[in-house]
């Protein structure tokens, strides 16, 4: 299934260009680098997203994922952490270094975000309505009765029966799939360009997982939003976006369409997370050993060298920068 | 909701009952024989069985009990033996509202200041500004209040005379007069109590601010100023309550000591006086109106509990 191909994905010759997207990009990550009280968490992260067009961003736990979510939501930034490189967003140059102001124009109007979590993610003290009426009323001026019926809408679109109930609801009264219709109401409701959805189902139910992941897609389509998902499941991935970045350790090791990338991974670590989800009787493919470098103790060269199966003399002392090769950028030494 | 509410009103009057059992006891277990102390040393056996008889101490104790509650409830509390006046009068009408007006000016200067200091000290953490917010938190509760108070007179009552020493003015007769001379014992009262509001707000809110929920409401573009205030101080409002609820009895106590400090008329002031003239009916009724004033607090804070958190509110 992890072969299934990105329904959306353009045919792209191999071997021929380095990626390149030929619409305008929406969101441009160029060497962003991240340190946590001088500990280094991203390293120079770079990725374009399109717009309209839906991004995985693919790892294990720790390797930076939510954390560039996070970054583009503006909701970490200095002084908490240390930020370099540069991050263009529509007209915005660089959104690192926006003002409060600046920020304050985006967050929840331009950029939504969808958390892990939704039961820790909505307030418990407020009922639905408050919490999915105050960004219409506040960003968009609706009066109350107009940020009512609008809300009544969105949670209809968002799959919740009985709306006009929910609204008086408190978060705790809902299951966890309708606290995450909730959320995405909430974060669609000013119609972003750029929605980020962090893990939005790994807290949910298996059975409703699907349905939400649908219903975000369809959502944001009927919007020509353009969405970034944090996954740590690849074959999730693969069947939801049109583009994979696959980071590890802070560091993006392999990026491109989400079916060349699949279909011939060139970074061991890329065929390391494929060996996660396709067949067991695939015996070529060995699953990543051990776990991720500790932050603050990251190895001088290919961060993946200690678990690589590959690694070199000098995959051990150079860091391998990310080049365009087959179609898609990668960070490996020894790709293939 | 009604009946659970009923239910918390029907606990909190087995409370009351309870406290009014040990409140009586403490009037029958106090050394010395009452009828001996009315008569005085010189009496006759039958003036002393007519005397119990009369006021029916030789009935068995549960009636005397009802009796007495019967008649405490209905206001007929006796009759001072030093001042001759009865004791409802004494401690209900007069002592009560000093203390009353003590405690909450204390209060709402606490909680004024307090959480506004909490509140920054956790929006601005580890800073300078929140290391000073934890040292004062820190001297205010361990600034014994009777020690708070005598530096407080020393320093604004006779080094520059600003404020009045001793004494208590009504506020509903003198709004001003009574708010001048409320300022140096409401200070020294409401200090450690500050501070206590201080430190509370202040851990519950950086654990708050934390939560996934509040990163949600800034990533849907809450301002910064609704993020603390609302957002977060709207689920901080619970532990505070509780906190200020379970220290209300504190409250009382430092109210006993403030109000010596002070001179301030109040059932603090009533009760030292009361123990040390050996006036257990005096003892009994203060000790029946703190703990009263107790119960009832605590029962207004269980019952907001569900009007602060939803989660708690009973389906």
């Amino acid at each position: 299934m992890a072969h299934q191909s990105a329904r959306r994905t353009e045919p792209q010759g191999e071997h021929v260009l380095p990626f390149t997207d030929h619409r305008e990009p929406l969101l441009s990550l160029a060497d962003i680098s991240l340190a946590r009280n001088g500990h280094s968490v991203l390293d120079r992260v770079s990725f374009d997203l399109g717009r309209g067009e839906t991004l995985g961003l693919v790892g294990e736990s720790g390797a930076g994922k939510s954390t560039i979510a996070l970054v583009a939501m503006g909701l970490l930034r200095p002084p908490a952490v240390t930020l370099e490189g540069r991050m263009q967003f529509a007209e915005h140059e660089n959104l690192l270094v926006e003002s409060e102001a600046g920020w304050a124009t985006l967050r929840g109007r331009r950029i939504a975000m969808i958390f892990q979590d939704p039961a820790s993610a909505l307030n418990p003290c407020f009922t639905v309505g408050r919490q999915l009426e105050s960004p219409l009323r506040r960003l968009l001026g609706f009066d109350r009765a107009a940020a009512r019926r609008r809300s009544i809408e969105l949670l209809e679109s968002a799959g919740l029966n009985d709306a006009e109930a929910r609204l008086a609801a408190f978060p705790h009264e809902l299951s966890g799939g309708m606290q995450q219709r909730v959320m995405i109401a909430i974060a669609l409701a000013c119609n972003p360009e750029l929605l980020l959805a962090d893990e939005p189902t790994s807290a949910l139910d298996v059975t409703i997982q699907a349905q939400i992941m649908q219903l975000i897609l369809s959502q944001v389509r009927a919007r020509d939003a353009s969405c970034i998902f944090v996954l740590h499941d690849l074959a999730l991935a693969s069947q939801v976006c049109d583009r994979i970045v696959v980071l590890y350790a802070g560091q993006v090791v392999e990026a491109g369409p989400t079916e060349s990338v699949l279909r011939r991974s060139l970074h061991p670590y890329t065929n390391a997370l494929k060996s996660c989800v396709i067949e067991l009787d695939t015996e070529t493919l060995t699953p990543p050993e051990g776990g991720l470098p500790a932050v603050g103790a990251m190895p001088p060269g290919c961060r993946f060298a200690p678990r690589c199966p590959r690694a070199s003399a000098q995959c051990a002392s150079q860091t391998p920068p990310l080049r365009s090769l087959e179609g898609r950028d990668i960070a490996c030494w020894h790709p293939g | 909701m009604l009946r659970w509410a009923l239910a918390k009103i029907l606990q909190t009057a087995a409370v009351l009952l309870i406290v009014s059992v040990a409140s009586f006891s403490l009037l029958k277990l106090a050394p010395g024989d009452p009828v001996e102390l009315m008569l005085g040393d010189d009496y006759s056996k039958e003036s002393h069985q007519s005397l119990m008889v009369q006021l029916g101490l030789d009935r068995p104790l549960p009636e005397q009990y009802v009796d007495w509650l019967v008649r405490f409830v209905r206001g007929d509390w006796g009759t001072s033996f030093v001042s001759r006046t009865p004791i409802f009068q004494y401690a209900f009408v007069e002592a009560l509202p000093v203390t009353l007006t003590l405690s909450a000016a204390a209060l709402g200067l606490a909680l004024l200041i307090g959480i506004p200091l909490g509140v920054l000290s956790a929006v601005r953490k580890d800073s300078a500004w929140d290391a000073a917010a934890a040292a004062f938190s820190l001297t205010g509760s361990a600034f014994p209040s009777f020690y708070l108070g005598i530096l407080l007179i020393w320093i604004f009552g006779v080094a520059f005379g600003l404020f009045p020493t001793m004494g208590f003015v009504a506020p509903w007769q003198d709004f001003w007069g009574g708010a001048y001379h409320l300022v140096l014992p409401a200070i020294t009262l409401s200090t450690p109590f500050m501070a206590l509001i201080v430190r509370i707000t202040r851990a519950n809110l950086v654990e708050v601010l934390e939560q996934p929920y509040i990163a949600a409401a800034r990533a849907r573009g809450e301002p910064a100023w609704r993020i603390t205030w609302v957002h977060g101080m709207r689920n901080v409002l619970m532990p505070l309550a509780t906190i200020v609820g379970l220290q209300l009895g504190a409250l009382l106590h430092g109210a006993v000591l403030t109000e010596t400090v002070f001179s301030l008329p109040g059932v603090g002031r009533m009760i030292t006086d009361a123990v040390l003239n050996r006036e257990y009916m005096v003892v009994q009724a203060g000790v029946m109106m703190t703990g009263c004033l107790v119960i009832f607090t605590n029962l207004a804070v269980d019952l907001s509990y569900p009007v602060l958190d939803p989660r708690l509110r009973p389906r």
